[in-house]
């Protein structure tokens, strides 16, 4: 698989694992401190991986 | 936001949703990752064998005996829901005779007998306020059916968990009842397995009808599971005449498409969570305990054995008669509260369903209820 498919798979997985935590905090969203550490991890993630697309397209 | 002219979807991620149809069916992370790789047409028969069932890239034959063994049964196939899996059953065993069901069975098993040309007798419930099947009338409908028709039943349904009450009943009681009598008897699954455990064999099930997206964790479509005890194979999954890899009651392949790959990503996580049944109970108990606090009757059996739960709410129908939103002021008030799953209009009795949600969600659930009825 290309890398840039691949990552964009990753980024979608990245998304339903933040859906994930949407789904088990609901309503409010109040999220605990393993809960924080995990939606900015996932954030840094597709982040990561948008960098990463950024750069390989632009060339 | 909207997808074209469709309105996006949030209510699982924005709301605790309490609808009995859906709590079951809530997709794991994984189930959803799955749909995204398989969502086109055809995608599960990229490296077809000939048919669904014996296709190993996804390895559906392995998920399948998998499946089989976590059941307790011998043989299974994917179908396209609990209500084909059912039918197939009973046009395969069918030859025009009649078929004994529990009064609580679902419209789709009473739908599925008549098309299957069974005549269909019924085991009633014990009325209210239990509503409870006792399976040792099986074996007196049974009898009844015989003086009538002059032959035991071709086949006994029961419905392990019924979807109007969330009543579960004494599956091996009648398994044995049909035992005794050699009448073949399927189990409709569709609110039991994939919540609690189920062992087909101490059950004494020849059949097992269970719905993915209801029990499951399953979504991306419709799907379900029909498993069989070793014996019923040249019967019930006979090959076409022509087509000796293609099963007749699933007319061939079944389900060809992304659920069938959610309920497979989700199993290891339905393996799990059967085991954690009990702590789903007490959620169920729980809330039952705190709104009988209002003028509210739980209805069917007690205490609860399931997730499911029916209320009888005189409390909410008698703010209704004064309140400016008449029947429909529940449905907004605990929507406000970020609360969805009621039916709009619905005040005088309902289903809710405490199924996947956390202590926290319970406990606001309740807290909401007792807030709108004045506890």
């Amino acid at each position: 698989m290309e890398d840039i498919v691949e990552r964009t798979f990753e980024m979608a997985f990245f998304i339903e694992d933040l859906r994930e935590i949407w789904r088990k905090t609901a309503p409010f969203h109040k999220l605990n401190e393993e809960e924080k550490k995990q939606v900015l991890l996932i954030i840094n993630n597709i982040k990561n991986n948008c960098d990463i697309i950024s750069q390989r397209v632009s060339k | 936001m909207k997808i074209g002219k469709l309105e996006l979807r949030d209510r699982e991620e924005s709301f605790i949703n309490l609808n009995p149809l859906q709590t079951g069916g809530r997709t794991t992370a994984d189930a959803r990752k799955a749909i995204i790789s398989y969502v086109d047409g055809y995608s599960i028969c990229d490296w077809c064998k000939g048919a669904l069932h014996i296709t190993t890239e996804p390895d559906i034959a392995g998920f399948l005996g998998e499946v089989s063994d976590f059941l307790g049964m011998d043989h299974a196939l994917p179908t396209n829901g609990c209500r084909e899996a059912k039918f197939g059953v009973m046009h395969a065993i069918s030859t025009g005779g009649s078929i004994l069901c529990d009064g609580n069975m679902h419209y789709s098993s009473e739908i599925s007998a008549e098309r299957a040309g069974l005549k269909i007798f019924k085991v009633p419930n014990n009325g209210e306020p239990e509503y409870k099947i006792n399976p040792s009338d099986y074996a007196e409908g049974f009898e009844n059916i015989k003086k009538e028709t002059g032959k035991y039943p071709e086949l006994a349904l029961l419905t392990h968990v019924d979807g109007e009450y969330g009543n579960v009943v004494d599956a091996k009681e009648v398994g044995k009842i049909c035992n005794d009598y050699s009448v073949p008897f399927l189990l409709n699954t569709a609110y039991s397995s994939g919540r609690m455990e189920i062992d087909g064999k101490k059950i004494g099930a020849d059949f097992i009808a269970c719905s993915g997206h209801k029990s499951w964790a399953a979504g991306g479509g419709n799907i379900g599971i029909l498993a069989i005890k070793d014996g019923w194979q040249e019967k019930v999954f006979k090959p076409g005449t022509n087509w000796k890899s293609k099963p007749i009651e699933i007319l061939g392949c079944s389900s060809r498409g992304s659920s069938l790959l959610a309920l497979m990503a989700s199993f290891p996580h339905v393996r799990e969570r059967v085991k954690k049944w009990d702590e789903e109970v007490k959620k169920s108990r729980y809330l039952v305990k705190e709104l009988e606090q209002l003028d509210i009757k739980q209805l069917g059996e007690k205490p609860k054995n399931h997730d499911l739960i029916k209320l009888d709410t005189p409390v909410f129908d008698e703010i209704a008669k004064t309140h400016k939103k008449k029947g429909y002021f529940l449905y907004y008030e605990l929507k406000d509260m970020g609360i969805l799953g009621m039916k709009p209009g619905r005040t005088r009795k309902f289903k809710i369903s405490t199924y996947g949600l956390s202590w926290d969600q319970v406990k606001y659930v309740s807290e909401c209820f007792l807030k709108i009825g004045g506890g």
